[in-house]
């Protein structure tokens, strides 16, 4: 007999026994109020993240956190002298990383 | 047939280690954070900014990809499947923008850590290093991270129309002809 359809998963490790995916009790209706609840407010949230960006000029780049009068603020710890006003942004690749 | 019971339960084991390891280190990628904004000691700043950068890149970049990994596997190994219900969506979607998001930061991460490895800092520098920003992004993981572990105990119903349409034909399937 081939295995029974008893998917659950993470209820092994807590109760030790199947627990199948609810079928009857799912509503036809769309998506549930808490998925929606839960999109609304990532929504939200990634709004209020991109209104903050541009209202701090745009820069979300390590550029940002650094004084503009420091010179060497933009240093990695591949080279010994920083990029002035060279705002990297989340895009550049990693360089010189040491462990 | 006892293999494939035993390969989920490998599976499962193997994605809540990888997810509650990545959440644990994210808690000690806090504390870290934390320390790197409010001490005073420059030397303790410093420190904390390179341990964080280590543990980014040999910590937290590892587990959350093993963990977004085994999650896959392990739900297209089970009849829940991927994207058949809501709760393994949004844990699905939980682990991809966090990922990202991780990926994304290392590189502010690993800017802060240059500056904090260097012999000697600049005047505004070391007040540069004590921005909240490391703090601002492992609290938001972290809530993230709670979020998915929460779905994955009380997995509240709600399937999706892709879903329901598979619940269809399975039952379609196994009806017993009049």
């Amino acid at each position: 007999m081939p295995d029974a359809p008893a998917p659950h998963a993470e209820s092994d490790a807590d109760t030790g026994s199947p627990t199948e995916p609810q079928s009857g009790g799912e509503s036809l209706a769309g998506a549930p109020r808490w998925a929606k609840a839960s999109g609304i407010i990532g929504l939200v949230l990634v709004v209020l993240v991109v209104v903050l960006l541009l209202a701090g000029g745009g820069n979300h780049g390590p550029g940002r956190h650094t004084s503009s009068g420091a010179a060497g603020g933009q240093a990695t710890p591949s080279s010994s002298v920083g990029n002035p006003g060279a705002a990297a942004e989340h895009d550049r690749p990693p360089g010189g990383h040491t462990p | 047939m006892s293999s494939r019971p035993r390969l989920r339960k490998f599976a499962l084991t193997a994605h809540v280690i990888f997810s509650v390891g990545w959440l644990g280190a994210v808690v000690v990628f806090l504390a870290l954070s934390v320390v790197g904004v409010t001490s005073q000691q420059g030397p303790v700043v410093r420190a904390a900014y390179v341990a964080m950068e280590s543990i980014g890149w040999f910590v937290l970049v590892p587990l959350s990809v093993a963990s977004l990994l085994t999650g896959v596997v392990q739900s297209l190994g089970t009849k829940w499947g991927l994207i058949r219900h809501y709760w393994v969506l949004v844990k699905l979607t939980i682990n991809v923008v966090a990922t990202i998001i991780l990926l994304l930061y290392m590189q502010t991460l690993g800017h802060f850590a240059g500056i904090a490895a260097q012999p000697a800092l600049a005047n505004g520098e070391l007040d540069g290093l004590r921005s909240p920003s490391a703090a601002i992004h492992a609290a938001a993981a972290l809530l993230l991270l709670v979020v998915a572990a929460t779905l994955s105990v009380y997995k509240p119903p709600g399937m999706t129309r892709y879903g329901q349409r598979k619940q269809h034909q399975r039952r379609a399937v196994t009806r017993p002809v009049a």
